[in-house]
């Protein structure tokens, strides 16, 4: 069905180059978000909502979200050849392969059509990287060392114990993404010279509970436990709490730190089973990129900077400011059927 | 000799009515003819060369009578009955054995399993339906002493462990206790030492001694012109000659193959 | 003597002896910590059950990707009609009934279609993955608290003397498998079509229904294994089972099963099972670099299946 409305658009837009060119003159543009973040992703719900909201201020702007259903890098490219294919004013789109996307928005910047970065970066220095405008989304890398810096922070105000040693838990060992948090860990960690340990746990959930404890049955030094995705954090606190590791937030046994603003990790921190999580800023990098374009098509400007959008460390002391904002996007429904503590 | 009105001979003495009934079968692979408008009648008691060349169409009409492949066109007929649904289950219940030099043993089963195999013997515990293996190891040990196989020869032994012509006495001994009414062998002695073939080949007549019709299948007409009732050539899927052993010689029926595989004979050359 | 070196297990018999001995004399704390020890059981038997399934699968020459995200199905399945307020009983029964459609549609595809199994259960792979995230919209909720404690939930996931009730079921299991594998007509005729289809085939073996019967119990194993693992573990998610159709494989390989079919035990499964298992935890626990214990439990596999093609070669020497 989906792909099906795919196809409606692109016939429809084929035909639209024509009609776009009258109203070229006034701020009648067309800008295309071509996704990765697809309808089984929660956070779509965030760029989709962030991208109306664009709507509402400009409404001479014609904005278009494409995703693809499941990770697929060949249907991205494809969906992103015949976004490009349509000649919209402007793309944002995320750098998900720097060797694969280079040729195909080099072209496509070539051809006239001002291309955003959002989500995931050409992590390529500038003039090296793909010829896009600016990065609008967050960094993996500050993420881990944000967060390794607030647990430091909280441990010398002490309120939770000083870290001793830490396992981040991987859910996905082929995601970069999820090394460079554990790289931004490890260096937060080094300056207090506190050890550091990437542990493969794999997605099913019996299996990561299995690997889980069977490393914390001998690394009884390990008090801080870094579930790098909102999937695991459930898990992890279950396992620790199962093996008598008193997970619950004290000054005492193991803490527990997570990733996202998911409704998981959010009532995670509420409940006293987790320290802190952390957002990057979804909103913004569905609503910026689309400004950006506005503007850099309207008067030539636009961040020579990257924008990061996070993270933004989420705790305790603000955690209820966020399970509002989420509870009003994503709904009050949606807010509780993801919740599977 | 009697030759019937359909111009098919059969040998005196023998029932009128035939056992199995071939009539105007044909059988295509996709494309490809593999036989075609082929009768033929099979009586109980006789032992029937099926002779031709590699490729003749031998094998696919086996196939045809033990139930793996139906035929394309025609009918067949066991005991008078229209066969209409093909299926080996169907032909092994009717009393039909085929022998085949590939196939009929597993490899990865003991020679008592391999025995019983598609007819295993059950006892019941509880109700539930068990392997009875004392009989199968009895009965199968009793076929193995009977038959003059190797004393060393242990039934619960992986047949793999049996040498080409063990295994085909073993296909054969299996055949003949299971008072089967038809056996056919196909290529029985093919890779087998000459004492293994003379002792197959032995076999095949003491069965059709016993009453039963054995259909022998070979390329060799020189052999099965010595023990043979009856010789039946194929030639590219077509039947070509169906005589009595007395009526021709085998170098007269070698004559027939060699010129048939030159330029195929569409006509019977005799009947 | 001579029937025991004839065991298609008995490579798995030896590296299941050595490893314990190894793990015996390296760190007899660890290993024989209660805390280990139910660990350890309480994967196998998720493994085990997974792994019972694929052998009869395996033994007759095919394989079935598909298990792992039937196992995220059916326990999907279960989890939703439990929070849904079916009865548990029923519950169990419909998810059950869910694998049997799985495993009877992955035999139809492959008997009557005429596909390889490979391709058939890959797409089964990829499909019920994708109906997952489809009907869970990304998210779903364990069994509830309340759930769990009810007698049925108790039976498959709690505890009988402190020892999982999932793993005396993969011990019950595997001994009935075991029994119908070597001592029934079903079982017989599951062998020969493994060792030789076509020579089955002209004995009468009826093998579409055979064939039937080896899929339709992989799957009803995939999610008993998966409704064992919830009703005593709260954790789930959309992932559940990812990855496991390659375990399940590789404890059935380890196991001495051929994957050419024919040759196999459900004692070697159930034990490779436990060798993979342990190897894994065992080696995370004795202090390998946490990302690389995945090459080790690599080597320790290709080891143990290099023994089994060793021992069976020397087996078809000397006869
Ligand atoms: N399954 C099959 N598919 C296609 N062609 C076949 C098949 N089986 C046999 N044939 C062909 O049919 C012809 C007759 O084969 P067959 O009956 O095996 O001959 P024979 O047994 O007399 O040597 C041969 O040309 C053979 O290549
Ligand atoms: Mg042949």
């Amino acid at each position: 069905m989906k792909r099906f409305f795919t196809h409606l658009w692109l016939w429809l837009s084929l035909c639209l180059p024509f009609a776009g060119a009258v109203f070229a003159q006034d701020d009648h543009y067309r800008f295309v978000m071509v996704s990765h973040v697809g309808p089984n992703d929660p956070n779509m719900i965030w760029l989709t909502t962030s991208m109306k909201t664009f709507n509402e201020k400009y409404p001479g702007v014609k904005t278009e979200y494409l995703s693809t259903n499941e990770y697929s890098l060949q249907n991205f490219i494809a969906i992103l050849n015949q976004a490009i294919a349509t000649h919209p004013d402007g793309i944002a789109v995320p750098i998900l392969n720097n060797e694969a996307l280079q040729p195909i928005l080099d072209k496509a910047v070539e051809s006239g059509i001002p291309v955003v970065a959002f989500n995931i970066p050409d992590a390529r220095p500038v003039g090296e990287r793909i010829k896009y405008l600016t990065y609008v989304g967050g960094d993996e890398y500050q993420t881990g060392l944000k967060m390794g810096e607030f647990v430091i922070d909280q441990a010398n105000a002490g309120k939770v114990p000083k870290p001793v040693k830490i396992m981040c838990a991987n859910h996905d060992a082929a995601h970069q993404g999820l090394k460079a948090r554990v790289r931004g860990m490890t260096d937060a960690m080094k300056k207090i010279g506190v050890p550091v340990d990437e542990l493969i746990i794999g997605s099913d959930p019996a299996k990561a509970r299995s690997i889980m404890q069977s490393y914390l049955s001998t690394h009884k030094d390990v008090n801080y436990l870094y579930s790098l995705g909102t999937i695991s954090c459930p898990w992890v606190y279950s396992v620790a709490d199962q093996m008598g590791l008193k997970p619950k937030l004290s000054d005492k046994g193991v803490t527990i730190v997570t990733m996202d603003d998911s409704p998981n990790s959010l009532e995670g921190i509420k409940d006293g089973k987790i320290l802190a999580t952390h957002n990057q800023g979804f909103w913004f990098q569905g609503y910026l990129p689309m400004e950006i374009l506005y503007y850099y098509k309207r008067m030539g400007i636009y961040p020579l900077n990257d924008v990061l959008t996070g993270p933004v460390i989420i705790n305790p002391d603000n955690v209820d400011q966020y399970i509002k904002s989420v509870k009003s996007i994503i709904g009050e429904d949606a807010y509780k059927k993801q919740l599977t503590w | 000799m009697i030759t019937g009105s359909d111009g098919q001979s059969r040998p005196a003495g023998s029932p009128k009515k035939p056992l199995i009934s071939i009539k105007n079968v044909g059988l295509s692979y996709g494309n490809f003819q593999a036989l075609t408008d082929v009768s033929v009648d099979f009586y109980q008691g006789e032992l029937v060369g099926l002779v031709g060349d590699n490729g003749a169409g031998k094998t696919t009409l086996i196939r045809i009578i033990s139930g793996i492949i139906p035929p394309t066109s025609g009918e067949v007929y066991f005991d008078g009955e229209r066969i209409i649904k093909f299926h080996p289950k169907k032909a092994i219940d009717l009393g039909l054995e085929c022998i085949q030099q590939a196939i009929g043993l597993c490899d990865n089963l003991s020679v008592g399993r391999n025995y019983f195999l598609g007819r295993e013997p059950v006892r019941r515990i509880l109700g539930l339906p068990f392997l009875d293996k004392k009989k199968i190891r009895e009965a199968s040990a009793k076929v193995v002493h009977d038959f003059g196989l190797r004393d060393s020869v242990d039934v619960d032994d992986e047949i793999a462990l049996l040498s080409g012509g063990e295994k085909q006495t073993f296909k054969i001994a299996r055949a003949v206790t299971f008072r089967n009414r038809v056996i056919i062998m196909d290529e029985p002695t093919n890779h087998l030492s000459v004492r293994e073939r003379t002792r197959v080949n032995e076999l095949a007549v003491q069965l059709k001694q016993q009453g039963l019709l054995v259909i022998y299948i070979t390329h060799d007409i020189f052999q099965i012109h010595r023990i043979a009732d009856r010789i039946v050539i194929l030639e590219n899927g077509r039947k070509v000659t169906d005589v009595p052993r007395d009526a021709m010689s085998a170098e007269a029926l070698e004559g027939i193959i060699r010129d048939g595989s030159r330029t195929s004979t569409k006509e019977p050359k005799v009947s | 003597m001579r029937k025991l070196l004839k065991r298609p297990d008995l490579g798995i018999i030896i590296g299941c002896l050595f490893i314990f001995a190894l793990f015996t004399l390296y760190d007899p704390a660890q290993w024989f910590n209660w805390g280990t020890v139910s660990n350890i059981g309480e994967y196998t038997a998720i493994l085990g059950l997974l792994a019972i399934g694929q052998s009869f699968v395996v033994l007759i020459r095919e394989i079935d990707l598909s298990v792992g995200s039937v196992y995220g199905i059916v326990g999907i399945a279960f989890v939703g009609l439990e929070n849904n307020n079916v009865s548990d009983v029923l519950a169990f029964v419909l998810a059950m009934l869910l694998a049997l459609l799985v495993g009877l549609v992955n035999a139809a595809l492959v008997i009557r279609g005429k596909l390889s199994s490979m391709i058939v259960t890959l797409g089964g792979l990829f499909f019920y993955r994708g109906l997952i995230y489809i009907i869970t919209h990304g998210a779903v909720t364990g069994v509830p608290q309340a759930v769990r404690q009810n007698w049925f939930a108790q039976l498959l996931g709690g505890h009988s003397l402190r020892i999982q009730n999932g793993f005396l079921l993969l011990l019950i299991l595997g001994f009935l498998c075991a029994v119908t594998l070597h001592e029934t007509r079903f079982g017989n005729h599951l062998l020969a079509l493994g060792g030789d289809p076509a020579s089955a085939e002209s004995r009468g073996v009826p093998l579409g229904k055979v064939r039937t019967i080896a899929f339709a119990l992989c799957s009803l194993f995939a999610g008993l294994s998966a409704i064992v693992t919830l009703t005593n573990d709260p954790e789930t998610s959309v992932s559940l089972g990812t990855g496991m159709e390659l375990e399940a494989i590789a404890a059935v390989v380890v196991g001495g099963t051929l994957l050419t079919g024919g040759r196999g035990t459900m004692l070697g499964t159930i034990l490779g099972s436990f060798f993979l298992t342990a190897v894994r935890s065992e080696i995370i626990a004795l202090g390998a670099p946490p990302s690389w214990y995945v090459s080790f439990v690599g080597i320790a596999l290709l080891t143990l299946v290099t023994i089994n093609t060793l021992l069976l070669k020397r087996l078809r020497i000397s006869g």
